[in-house]
């Protein structure tokens, strides 16, 4: 019954995930570049559930969003996978729910991710990422901004508990 | 005793998961440009999503238009955009059917069949890394779409073509913004042909222009010339923003599109192949 719980929990919080990024599409394709709403997602999850889940959830999260793009499937898979299991694996070893470290916890995962990515999009490309005159390297101060904000509103309400 | 083993058992299952990203990719090399079936199901599972939303957004921008404005002038609005919509596609197929084609008799046949060759979509989702790249339409398998298919903006200006992954309801476009696009294209009026593809920043660049062919001018209408068998000749595309002559045998020309690729909303798909139409 657990599991089942879990599973949906997961879908709920990945279709919810896929709701945002829709929605920020439809205001300017730009916005997705800043805000890394997968990423966040992969996050919460990590610190709720452990680094198996968290890598779990950033292989499926990386996967949608290759599928969304036209070029090579699981290049950001991979990237997501690292970053899932890695912020399950700290987040039980130091306390990062205070928000100045959780802040910083994001920017440094959210910056590894994009360096990641960048560097197997380059290795497979052979060309450099789409930048969007700049907006991309703002992506992990405003993906840390935003999942802060998103993770302590759910510890308020208690959806997600401290370790 | 207990917590090494949990400890290398979760990498165990993170080296699994990354072995199978990896051998995802590897798998792509033979399929080339073609998605893989495991991709093809997550596009399936997610677009659909996608295209709720818009519907969704659709609607409650709808209600709030209505509730906002004269009942009686939006009917009207509405029924003049549809009108303008098909007209500026009518207008541009039939420029490019009198350009090509001087037999009267095989005009009127296939003006005759013009409403029915389009297939009005909306685009309801862009490429996750760039959006100069691909944008997915609600318009999918159901509706007729079929791969190469070309793509016209509401003002008749070509976009892009469809390529696969195409589900039921929803299909992707490969733009021309695209930097692995290809279209063979000609300047009008000129015997100056070349290959269109995109720069991925929302403009495109004109290659193999031979630097001893005729000479070109900024504001150079280009038009498709149909070499490629995909995209109809005459189809209006960009204008030449920049010539620069280097000392390779190739000039450096830069085309800005005529299409507002960033702003992509109403588009029209050609029902029909090059090949069939021509």
């Amino acid at each position: 019954m657990s599991v089942f719980r879990d599973i949906v929990e997961v879908v709920l919080g990945i279709i919810l995930a896929f709701i945002i990024y829709s929605l920020l599409i439809k205001i300017s394709f730009k916005i997705t570049l800043l805000f890394n709403v997968f990423l966040i997602t992969v996050i919460y999850f990590a610190l709720k559930k452990g680094e198996v889940y968290g890598a779990f959830i950033g292989m499926i999260c990386g996967l949608i969003h290759d599928s969304f793009s036209i070029e090579v499937f699981g290049v950001a898979g991979i990237s997501m996978t690292l970053m899932g299991y890695f912020s399950g694996y700290f987040a039980k070893k130091i306390n990062i729910y205070p928000p100045l470290r959780m802040f910083v916890f994001i920017f440094f995962v959210s910056g590894v991710n994009l360096s990641i990515w960048a560097a197997m999009y380059s290795f497979v490309f052979s060309e450099n990422i789409y930048t969007g005159g700049g907006t991309i390297f703002f992506q992990p101060l405003a993906t840390a901004v935003f999942g802060l904000m998103v993770i302590h509103t759910l510890i308020e309400l208690k959806v997600l508990k401290k370790y | 005793m207990h917590l090494p083993l949990k400890k290398n058992k979760n990498i165990a299952i993170l080296v699994i998961l990354i072995l199978f990203q990896l051998i995802l990719i590897s798998l792509q090399v033979p399929l080339g440009n073609e998605p893989s079936i495991f991709e093809k199901t997550i596009f399936g599972i997610f677009s659909p999503i996608g295209h709720t939303i818009n519907f969704l957004i659709e609607s409650v921008s709808n209600v709030c238009k209505n509730y906002i404005s004269l009942h009686s002038a939006q009917k009207e609005n509405v029924e003049l955009r549809k009108k303008l919509f098909f007209l500026s596609q009518e207008n541009s197929l039939l420029k490019m059917l009198l350009d090509k084609s001087d037999e009267e008799r095989k005009i009127r046949e296939l003006l005759g069949n013009e409403y029915e060759n389009l297939i009005p979509a909306r685009v309801i989702g862009r490429d996750a890394s760039n959006g100069y790249r691909s944008v997915v339409i609600n318009r999918g398998a159901l509706d007729g779409i079929k791969k190469d298919f070309v793509v016209l903006d509401k003002n008749g200006f070509l976009v892009g073509r469809i390529v696969e992954p195409i589900t039921f309801r929803e299909a992707r476009i490969q733009l021309i913004t695209d930097e692995k696009s290809g279209v063979a294209v000609e300047i009008m009026g000129k015997e100056v042909k070349g290959i269109i593809s995109g720069d991925g920043k929302g403009t495109c660049q004109m290659k193999f222009v031979l630097s001893t062919d005729m000479e070109v001018n900024q504001g150079d209408k280009v038009v498709t010339n149909g070499v490629e068998g995909i995209y109809p000749p005459g189809l209006e595309l960009g204008y030449i923003s920049e010539v620069n002559v280097s000392s390779s045998l190739f000039r450096d020309i830069r085309v800005i599109t005529f299409s507002d690729i960033k702003g992509l909303d109403h588009l029209a798909v050609m029902k029909i192949m090059a090949k069939e139409f021509f």
